[in-house]
Formats: structure tokens, sequence, C-alpha cells
């Protein structure tokens, strides 16, 4: 699939603000089975410093500065993907997740290394006992990966409410647990950190979902805004993506943006700016819609 | 008659552990005998002056160190700011001893920069398995955002300090290093020079290494890490401000090395580069030296929430823009964990053994390590490996049994997060008590910083001693330690290189403008407004308190009214309402002798004397690195009186008096300083600009609280007589006019004669040069906004009638065209100082952190 992706986030203020500086994760990185065609940002006002980078997980973020007085601030992100996924694993049936886990710890490999990266905790994702023993559940021992994965998203995906505005960016996981409601972000971290509690490495991945879906497939929930998910590296595999919230395996349905430890490091829209204003208005939209094919 | 106490001879070792200046049979070791003789012959009482002198020493130079509350450096927002606690004994060390300590210090500070620039860059010690993931990963201290960041030169790591102990064979052990900021080498340098002053003979004698080449050492390396786009790099020294522990020494640090002193909200990123918030410009900086922690320096990519650092910093370091000493992401190699590997890194980098031990340690996220700790609980202290909320250090066998268990509960959840080390019997050395010589444990911190493609050591280095003699294992500055200075003796006399008079071509002088931020210049302008308010205040209340004193019974109608106008000027003046002019004002005037009081001491009311001065002194501490030295001695004085008087008995106005006057010396002095000790720079003009409104400000509002209604002649008489008083004048105007007083004589002297230096007039051209001179920026002919109000003011004053503003008043005494042109004076004052606060000095809205959800 193709999809042309359109995200944009506009700030407004109340009273003017002489200088905004930020950082964003709005660009698709390119990740096997996706391809990021073009892409461009557009900020107005017109930024004095605009720059993109690769960061230390490979994502693509953007520094920028507006340093004109403004009430107003808009981030509109655009960019075509190309995406082939398969929405599913093929793992031999009987492999057993330990396998996994024992593997990724001598592979001497490039790709293993940057994963063991993703074994610890993370500012957002503390294991906790809780978060430990909710996991053993899925994690017998010998039990198959692909079966241990999919009756972990299936559960998270059961056990939680999808709640928008219950929870906040600050929500930990100790809380999540309690509450039992949440929105995509606190099911990815749920997730990541049940998979990181048994030994396996998982990261944080952030991106969309195709908002208008052809007349015969359901409409996922999570559309229209930036979506979020797990992501755990299977030995000899690589990275396998589940989304919890929509309990399934992420297929060409989904388009990536950015991959870290938490929300933290991959946050779409971060800044610092210097105003008395009081009251910031946030309207974010995200359209992504498949390209017609030119053949 | 008894002989005085042996000094040497009662000086006992308190324990096995190695003591510095006796062996283990008691005898004294060589290189003490020396000033071990020097100490015994001048005896307890003459040493105990000389601590004496040490600490006034100390005091006069202002040197303190910010003690917060123990275990919550968070829960005081303004800390108390301790005395520098110095032994003036110093610790010795011979050139041999010292020699295999610097090959150490210089050894680790070569290792840790070889492991800081892996581990920032190919990280090929992680994926060789050298150092275990974990240890770097779980560390807060590797931030990924600063990941392959490099400054110019092979030293990525600029200085590092280490904490050396003995251990019971007197081997030198590394108890700890410091990577991220580290602090104490300007407190070092401020103990020898003190130190050098209190035994001058016996520092002679000594042949002690000097510090000074250096500090030299440290100015040129910071010039070698400048982009390599200039020739001239502008270099800072940035700070969090001075709340942070060690303020103090940041300013004297920067004075000493000539380099501007910011704080965060002085710079600004833009165009990748970094810029000081200079008077009306930005000037490039391309180098800091960074004496706040990393996590705070940028807001937008490491702590949202951090005040003290500027937006965009880690992008500017990123593009090489600017070169931050020590790079941000260095406290990393602070973790304690990586000390049980750094033998086997030191053969793998270097392939050499490791010079200098650390103290035993084992980290728990090795399944040995964290075994071992477990099991031995009881003598390990336990630290987590990143400072962070809580105590830097856990000693189990102070805790409960339940306590114990948790924190055994707390390593097992989180093993990679501690290790444990064990707690060595430290070296003492002879400490002066005021019962004699005691030995009391020490540790010295070593420094060393980046030279060429190697390091250069300190000679000596920070001593630090327990406040106690306990054999707490705890010697840090906020438990009560104190320190000494440290003293390596030459072999033979030094030779002096790395001469300050340098031969070649003359350099050219920093533009002072350019190097000096915004908020410098405008706590300067604080500073001088502040002073003169002060003086100001304590002036008119010492005339209160003498009308007070004449008229207390209250016989005298004419005495009584004069002081109730003065009490009602003093409220007028100040703004202290309700005071003696609002509600309960006449109980006031009846019973005045409290309020007075509270006008002078209660610092947290704004217009009073004490808050005059407080606010004096903070203006002061955010500019100490522009100031003199013998500043310090003043503002010290200043501020134990306003202290002194605050702990005063009310009711004994004649002490209030005294202290009065002491506080107005300390402020005559602060001003002398200021005419005959600083350059005319434009931060003096600034300084100087706010003098001067603030004592026309003053002058004009007491005019306009006293004569501009007449009252009976006996009334006015003794008026005026207080109003010349408290303005500075009598003197002149008896010898000038020796009639009756008037108001319109009183007007001339106060007003418009530009020669009396307390007139208007005169402030008003003063504060027009100051207004032309403060800025180099060229308007051509044009003025600017504060300058045109000046020429109004003084056109104003220069057009006044000074007989018909004086003339007869209307049938209710008042005089409209006085009270009038009094007003319009004021306003003018007041709008100056509003437009050089708009013009001239940057105005940061305030910050906020913006974070999108998804």
């Amino acid at each position: 699939m193709t999809y042309r992706v359109v995200h944009r986030t506009e700030y407004r203020y109340e009273s003017e603000v002489s200088s905004s500086y930020g950082e964003l994760y709005v660009l698709p990185r390119d990740v096997p089975g996706q391809v990021c065609r073009s892409s461009r940002v557009r900020i107005e006002p017109e930024p004095r410093d605009f720059r993109e980078r690769t960061d230390f997980y490979g994502n693509r973020a953007v520094y920028f500065a507006v340093l004109e007085p403004h009430t107003r601030l808009t981030v509109t992100a655009e960019s075509t993907v190309d995406v082939s996924r398969p929405g599913s694993i093929s793992l031999p049936a009987d492999q057993a997740w330990e396998a996994s886990r024992d593997r990724l710890r001598l592979d001497p490999g490039d790709d293993a290394f940057s994963a063991r990266g993703f074994l610890l905790d993370s500012p957002k994702v503390v294991v906790t006992p809780a978060v430990a023993a909710y996991a053993a559940h899925s994690f017998p021992s010998g039990r198959p990966l692909t079966e241990a994965l999919t009756e972990l998203t299936a559960r998270i995906h059961a056990d939680f409410a999808y709640k928008p505005g219950s929870t906040s960016v600050r929500t930990t996981l100790a809380e999540l647990l309690d509450g039992r409601q949440g929105v995509c972000q606190d099911f990815a971290h749920l997730e990541v950190g049940c998979l990181r509690s048994v030994g396996l490495a998982a990261r944080y991945v952030s991106g969309y979902l195709e908002t208008r879906p052809p007349p015969g497939r359901p409409r996922l929930v999570g559309a229209d805004v930036s979506h979020a998910w797990a992501s755990v590296f299977v030995a000899d595999v690589g990275w396998v993506d589940v989304d919890p919230t929509n309990d399934r395996f992420v297929s060409d349905r989904y388009v990536t943006t950015a991959c870290g430890r938490d929300y933290g490091d991959v946050s779409p829209l971060k800044g610092v700016i210097y105003t008395e204003s009081k009251k910031n208005e946030l309207h974010v939209s995200v359209d992504v819609a498949p390209l017609e094919r030119l053949d | 008659m008894s002989s005085p106490p042996d000094l040497l001879a009662s000086y006992r070792q308190v324990r096995a552990a190695h003591d510095e200046m006796l062996t283990a049979d008691g005898r004294i070791r060589e290189h003490w005998a020396h000033t071990g003789r020097v100490l015994n012959d001048l005896g307890l009482d003459e040493l105990l002056d000389r601590r004496d002198t040490a600490s006034r020493l100390l005091d006069d130079d202002g040197v303190t160190y910010n003690v917060y509350g123990q275990d919550d450096p968070s829960s005081a927002p303004a800390p108390a700011a301790a005395p520098w606690g110095l032994d003036p004994v110093p610790l010795l060390l011979t050139s041999d001893e010292w020699a295999g300590v610097e090959l150490g210090v210089i050894q680790r500070a070569e290792l840790f920069n070889l492991i800081l620039t892996d581990l920032y860059g190919p990280r090929q010690l992680l994926r060789r398995g050298v150092l275990p993931d974990e240890l770097v990963f779980s560390h807060p201290g590797f931030l990924r955002q600063c990941d392959q960041i490099r400054v110019p030169g092979s030293q990525q790591l600029f200085t590092t300090a280490v904490d050396l102990a003995r251990d019971g064979s007197g081997r030198c052990t590394v108890l700890a290093d410091h990577t991220q900021a580290p602090s104490g080498a300007g407190y070092a340098l401020e103990n020898r020079v003190v130190v050098s002053r209190v035994f001058p003979s016996l520092y002679r004698d000594s042949q002690v290494h000097r510090l000074a080449p250096f500090f030299r050492t440290l100015r040129t390396s910071l010039q070698d890490y400048a982009p390599p786009d200039t020739d001239d790099p502008r270099i800072v020294l940035l700070s969090p401000g001075p709340w942070s522990e060690t303020a103090f020494e940041h300013a004297y640090l920067a004075a000493h090395l000539g380099y501007p002193l910011v704080e965060g909200s002085d710079l600004t990123v833009r165009d990748g580069r970094v810029w000081l918030r200079s008077l009306g410009r930005l000037e490039r900086v391309h180098v800091i030296l960074r004496r706040t922690d990393a996590w705070f320096c940028d807001p937008l990519e490491l702590r949202g929430d951090s005040r003290l650092g500027v937006p965009g910093l880690v992008e500017a370091a990123r593009l090489g823009g600017v070169s931050i000493l020590n790079t941000l992401g260095s406290g990393l190699l602070e973790n304690p964990g990586l000390l049980p590997y750094l033998p086997r890194l030191s053969e793998h980098l270097l392939g050499e053994q490791l010079l200098l031990p650390s103290v035993p340690t084992w980290w728990c996220g090795d399944e040995d390590g964290r075994r071992h700790v477990l099991a031995h609980l009881d003598r390990l202290v336990i630290k987590p490996i990143a400072r962070g909320a809580g105590p830097t250090a856990v000693f189990p066998w102070e805790l409960s049994r339940d306590g114990r268990d948790d924190l055994r509960r707390r390593i097992e959840a989180q093993p990679a997060g501690w290790v444990g080390q064990e707690s060595l019997d430290l070296a003492s050395a002879p400490t002066l008590t005021p019962t004699g010589l005691e030995a009391r444990p020490t540790v010295l911190r070593a420094f060393a910083v980046a030279r060429h493609d190697s390091y250069t050591a300190m000679p000596g280095g920070l001593t630090r001693v327990a406040g106690s003699a306990g054999t707490s294992p705890r010697i840090s500055n906020q438990a009560g330690a104190i320190s000494k200075d440290t003293w390596v003796l030459a072999s033979e006399p030094e030779k002096l290189s790395g001469f300050w008079l340098a031969a070649g071509a003359p350099v050219a002088a920093t533009d002072p403008e350019a190097s000096m931020s915004s908020r410098a210049a405008e706590n300067l302008f604080w500073l001088g407004r502040y002073a003169e308010r002060a003086e100001a205040m304590a002036r008119l209340v010492r005339t209160a308190h003498d009308r007070r004193n004449d008229f207390q019974r209250g016989a005298n109608p004419a005495g009584t009214e004069c002081l109730q106008v003065l009490l009602t000027a003093l409220t007028r003046v100040s703004s202290t309402y309700p005071g003696f002019v609002g509600a309960g004002g006449a109980d006031r005037l009846a019973g005045p002798g409290e309020e007075l009081f509270q006008l002078v001491v209660d610092e947290k009311r704004p217009g009073t004397l004490a808050h005059a001065v407080r606010h004096l002194l903070g203006a002061v501490q955010a500019v100490r690195d522009q100031l003199s030295t013998d500043t310090w001695m003043v503002v010290g004085t200043l501020d134990r009186e306003i202290r002194e008087l605050r702990d005063s008995d009310p009711h004994r106005p004649m002490v209030v008096q005294h202290t009065l006057s002491r506080i107005m010396q300390s402020l005559l002095a602060l001003s002398g300083l200021a005419g005959e000790s600083m350059v005319r720079d434009p931060g003096w003009r600034f300084m100087d600009a706010g003098r001067r409104i603030e004592r026309s400000l003053q002058l004009a509002a007491l005019l306009r609280a006293t004569i501009t209604v007449e009252r009976s002649t006996a009334t006015d008489s003794l008026l005026l007589e207080s109003v010349l008083i408290a303005a500075e004048s009598i003197i002149t105007y008896r010898r000038r006019y020796r009639s009756q007083a008037q108001v319109e004589t009183l007007l001339d002297l106060l007003v418009v004669d530009a020669d009396n230096p307390r007139s208007l007039a005169s402030q008003l051209d003063q504060l027009a040069v100051d207004l032309r001179l403060m800025t180099s920026l060229d308007h051509g002919s044009r003025l600017s906004e504060p300058e045109r109000l000046v020429l109004e003011a003084s056109t104003a004053l220069r057009l006044a009638d000074t007989a018909v503003l004086a003339g007869p008043p209307r049938a209710d005494g008042s005089r409209p065209d006085l009270d009038d042109f009094l007003t319009r004076i004021l306003e003018l004052l007041h709008r100056t100082a509003d437009a050089i606060d708009r013009d001239r000095f940057v105005h940061l809205l305030p910050q906020q952190s913006l974070l999108a959800p998804t």
C-alpha cells in the first residue's frame, strides 16, 4: 500500500509567544516493510532554525526555532509512504519464547547489540513486580513465542478499556494496572514492559493507522490521531510489531514514524516556549489516505 | 609558671589508620619536621589566633558554601550561605609522594577520556563485551541525545577530579571520580591565598609548589577547544546561579580566569550557535565552561522542567558551533559501577596497569558482585550508581533489621542500580582544635585538566577534613567537613614558568561591553539603586530618631509637629503605607517606636532599610565576578550589621542609632569603592545611573513630603534643618546662608546648585553622562529615550525660578507650584528608570514546556 500522511498540529496561545523551540518526531523512518518516498515539514511562522537529523535510535528528528513573536504555531508534516507488512509472523510454531531471549544475549550482530538496549527499564516503562506478575501469565515455560505474544496482546486488549482522557503522558504502569483503562500509548507501554519483564527486548513505536478504510474493512481504533504500539525483537526474524489497542499484528494498514524506549524518546512534538499565555489551545489532525495507483 | 603544653608531644593517632604526620611508631615524619617545629613554637594560643585570622580573611573575601537540607536539595530554595571552613594547618606531601599520585591521576584522566570517547562514539567497549551494556544503558548520566557529539582535539574529557584517601598502609586509593562538573579547584586556590598569608614565613621556607600554573593551563586549554572558525574565542562560565552549592567558586573562578559568569537565561541559540545576550546585542560564545549539571542544560532535549538551561544547546553542540566542557554526558563516568572494571579497561585501552587502585567495589548488576554485596551487607557501604533523589550512600550497619531487609529488597529488584563498597579507615592528619592538634580523617581531592594530548594535575588539591574526630566515613561539606590547604614540598626551588606576562604582539583587549551579560548590567543598575535607597533611608530614619530624642516629652509643639512631618515623610518617601499616614497612622504617630524599628529591620517589607540592604546583597551576589575583592569586606560587614540590628532590642533606640551609623559607614565605604576602585566601563555606568536616579527620586520625594506646605515659622525652621541633615547638606547650607533657614535658599542648594553633589541638578548631570557612555552603540546625534527624559527633567530644573516656587503659599499653606514641579520631576525620573529597564535589559517571558499528546 502507498499512503499519503498529513499530520497537522496547531497551538493557539492566548497571548504572544516571543519564541518557540521545538523537537519533532513526525517524519516516517524506513523500517523493514516500509519505505518513506517523500516527506516535508511546514512550520508557521517561518522558523529561523530548522534541521533534520537521525537520532540515537535511527529515527528522523527535527529541530526548529521560531524566533519571531507569534500567537499561533502550526506544524504540518506530509509524507508518502510505501508499506508492505503481512500482519502476522512466521516463526516455527514450536519455538519457545526462551529461545529468543537466550539467543539475543549471545548474538554478536549489530542488530542484536542495538536490540539489547531495549531490555532495560526506561523512564516511562518501569517493570514493577505487578507488571512482571501480569506478564508471567502469558509466558509459561516452553510456550511458543508466537502464541505467548498473541495471548499477551489479546489479554491487554480484553483487560483494559480504551478511554481517551483517562490517562496522561505522566501515567505510570502501576497506575494503569490499577485503573484498567487508557489509550494506545498506555497499552503500548504495558506490552513493552511485560515483554521486558521476561527478558525480551521490546520497544515503543509511534505512527499512524489508515484513517479511511476501503469498503468492507473496519475502521480501527486510534485513527485520526497519532497511534502507538509495541515491538519485540525476535532472533533471526528482527522486530515484530503488535498493536494491543486493536489486538492484532501490525499490517500494511500501519505507518511507523519512530521507535524508542518509550513515549519520552519519540513524542511527536515537544517544545519550550516563552510567554505569559496561561491557556494554550491544541488542535491535532491526522489523515492517512491510500494513494490512487497510477497504473 | 608552667610552660605551654607541647603540641606535638600530645598529638596522638587515634586509630590504627595511617597518619600523615606520624609514623606507625609515633615518630614525626621527616617532611613534617620543619612545619611541626614551627607549629609547636607558635603554640596553641597563637595558632588559634591565626585560625581566627584565616576565618576573617575568608569572611572578608566572602568565601561561602551554600548548605541545603540534608536529604532533599529541592526543599530549601534559599540555602544558608555557610562560611567556608578552613583549618590553617596544611597537609604536607613530599615531591616524591606527589609524583606517584600525579602519575596516577593523569593516567586515570587519560583512561576516562578513552572510555568517554568510546561510549559516546563507536561503543566498542560494549560491542566487545569489555563493559556490560547495562552498566552504561541503565545509567541516567548516559545522554542518548548527546551521542556522537565531539569537541575539538583528542581530549573529550576536559577536566576531572578524584577523591583520594590513604588506606592503612598509606597507599593512595580513589574513593570517587568527579567528571560531571568538578568543583573545588577554586576553593583550593582561595585556601592557598589565605594560608600563605596566615603563615607567611612557614610558607616561604617550605618551597611549596604553586597553584597558579595549573589555572594558566586551564585557561590556555579552554582556548584550544574553540571551534575552528574563530581566532578569538569568547569563553563563558555557565553557573546555575547564586543559590548553587558552590556559587562562590563559580564567581571566583570566572573573575580569576577573566571570563563572564553567565546563567542559562543569559544565553540563546540561533543559527546553530550560542550567543550571549549582551548589552543591546548578541555576542557569539565559542566555549562554555560548564558548572551546571548536564541534565539541566537544555530544557528542550534534556530536562523539560529545567529553568537553568538554554533551549537548543544540545543542537548547537551537535553542530560544533560551541564546545561545552565538560561535554554534556560526561557525568556517566561518575558511575561507581565502573570501578571494578577499571583495571581491565586500563589494560585494554592503555596497555598499562592501573596505577591508582579504587576502593574495592562490587557492582550488583554483575551476579558475582550482587552475591558478594548481599552476603556482606553488614560491612559494605551501599551506593546508588547515579546521584538522584535520596541519600548518596547507605551504611547498612546503621539501619534497623527492617531497614536492612528493605535495602536488600531494593537491591534485588533493581540490582544494576547499586554498588557495594568497602569502608576505608581514612588516614588522619593533624587538625587544630581549641585543645590542641587532633588526628582527623582526611580526603584529598586532586584535579586534572587537559593539556595538549594529555593532562596536567594541580600540584596538591583540596584536602577535606571530617568535622569531628570520630570515625565517620562521611566527609562532605554538606555534613560539616572543613578544608585544608595541600602543600607539595619542592625538593629544590621551583623554576617559574608560564608567566602571566606574555611575550609577542600585544593582545587586543576584549570589548568590555561584549563580555557583559544584560543580566549583569541589570544587577549592577539595581545594586546602585538599592545602595542609594538604603543610604537615604538610613539618613532619614536617623534624622527622625534625633528629632524624637530632642522632643520626646511633647512639651514643644513645634518640635512635636516637626517630628510628625518627618515620620509621615518617612512613610511617603518609602511607600510603606499605612505607616504614619494611613489607617492607624495617628496611633503610630503617638508612639512611633515600634514602626520606626520595623522600618529599619523588617526585610520582608518593601521600602524598609533591611529590605533595601537585602536586595543590595542579592544584586552583589549576582555580579560578584564583576566586583573587586575589597567589596566583600564591606558587604560582609553590612550583612552582619543588618542581622545584628534585627536581633537588637527595639526599646533601646541608642543601640539602633549606633548600628544605623555603622550601616551608613558600610554604605559609604561601598560608594567609595565604586568611586575609587572600579573601571568606568559600561557596567559601572549602569551602577552609577542607578545611584543617580535613586538619589534624585529620594530627594525629590523628601522635598515633596516636607516643604510643599508652609507651617509655623518655629516648625519650619526645625523641619528645614532636618531636611538639610537628611540630604547631607546642612554644613554647606549653614556656611553659605548664615541667616535663618528659608525654602528658597534650600531649593537653591538642594535643587539647582550643580556644584552640590547632593543636589538634583548635579545628579541629573551625572546621569546624562552615564546614559551617554553606557553604550557604544552609535545613535548618531539622536537621543535615546532615557536621555530625552533626563534632558527634559534637567531643563525644567534649570528653568525653575526658586523664588516663585518658594513664593508665598496659599491661604491653606500649600505651595501648589512647588508640588507640581516636584511631581513632574518625580514622574520624569520614574519614566527614565522604566525606559532604561525596557531599552537596555533583556526581558524573557516565562518559560513553558509544550508536549503534544498522541
